[in-house]
């Protein structure tokens, strides 16, 4: 059987992962997008994504675009097979394997 | 950590929900050209029939028609290129084309079948065919375009109250400018 991720697992993380492991085809996801998507506040979003960024799942970039700063978060090569390996956790634990 | 049967349930219902409003973000996204190049040619195509007599009228349409059709198949193409390769692909651009070319036909049988004698019903009925259609697609799919079809629906049928000598700079306005609001709105999505 499959392990669960701990880190993954929590209601938002694993929100947001889905919905990065979503988008990856496309490139970075704006922070502003992911919050609309997610309907999380910043601060919420922040403090769970330096979790994710902590280990390894996803990175966050800074810069700007002209003056106007700008957040990208990608998932990154683990961070999808973390995702990938916790969704065939819980089907697992779904079909009582 | 133990995840019960019902947490794993929830969680995947979670993952899914997350990835569908994906997909319809995406979708979105994905629209707003077309109904911004679409506002663009609504907006030419009345613009110069207020402009020319109603015997160019078809002249005015049939290039513009044309070149609508021909820009969004390769758009078309260009996105489905774009597309990842993990996301679904909802509909075929050949049922996109055949849907439109129905939409065309079902407009020229309804002024066949019954035969307005004023110049109105010409130029309001292909609005509200429109908007009655992103009205269907809204309800079914994309809730979003339900609400622009609804705006242009009402908005068309208002310019009945409109006087005659304007409703054309009307329909320019609300059709085409409203188009490209609307897919100014949908890019933000």
């Amino acid at each position: 059987m499959s392990a669960p991720d701990e880190i993954i697992h929590q209601s938002l993380r694993l929100k947001i992962m889905a919905t990065l492991n979503a988008e990856c085809g496309e490139g970075p996801l704006e922070f502003t997008r992911l919050r609309n998507l997610l309907k999380a506040t910043d601060g919420n979003l922040g403090s769970h994504l330096t979790t994710l960024e902590k280990a390894g799942y996803v990175t966050i970039d800074k810069d700007f675009v002209g003056k106007k700063p700008r957040t990208r978060v990608a998932i990154t090569a683990a961070g999808a097979n973390a995702f990938k390996g916790h969704v065939a956790y819980l089907r697992e634990v779904l079909n009582g394997a | 950590m133990a995840v019960s049967k019902s947490e794993a349930a929830g969680a995947l219902r979670d993952i899914e929900q997350a990835q569908n409003r994906v997909g319809e973000m995406r979708s979105y996204r994905l629209a707003a050209p077309y109904l911004i190049g679409w506002g663009l040619i609504w907006a030419i195509g009345y613009t110069l029939m207020a402009l020319r007599p109603m015997s160019d009228w078809g002249l005015i349409w049939l290039p513009l028609d044309l070149v609508g059709i021909g820009v969004s198949i390769l758009a078309g193409i260009r996105d489905n290129k774009r597309m990842p390769a993990s996301a679904p692909r909802n509909v075929a651009t050949w049922r996109v084309i055949v849907g439109v070319l129905f939409v065309a036909v079902y407009v020229a049988a309804t002024f066949t079948l019954f035969a307005p004698h004023d110049v109105r019903p010409f130029i309001i009925y292909p609005g509200m065919v429109v908007g009655a259609i992103y009205i269907v697609i809204g309800l079914a799919w994309m809730p979003r375009l339900g609400w622009i079809g609804a705006a242009i629906f009402v908005l068309t049928v208002a310019g009945l109250l409109v006087p005659r000598d304007y409703l054309l700079y009307w329909m320019a306005a609300i059709g085409g400018g409203g188009l490209m609001l609307s897919g100014a709105w949908l890019r933000t999505a």
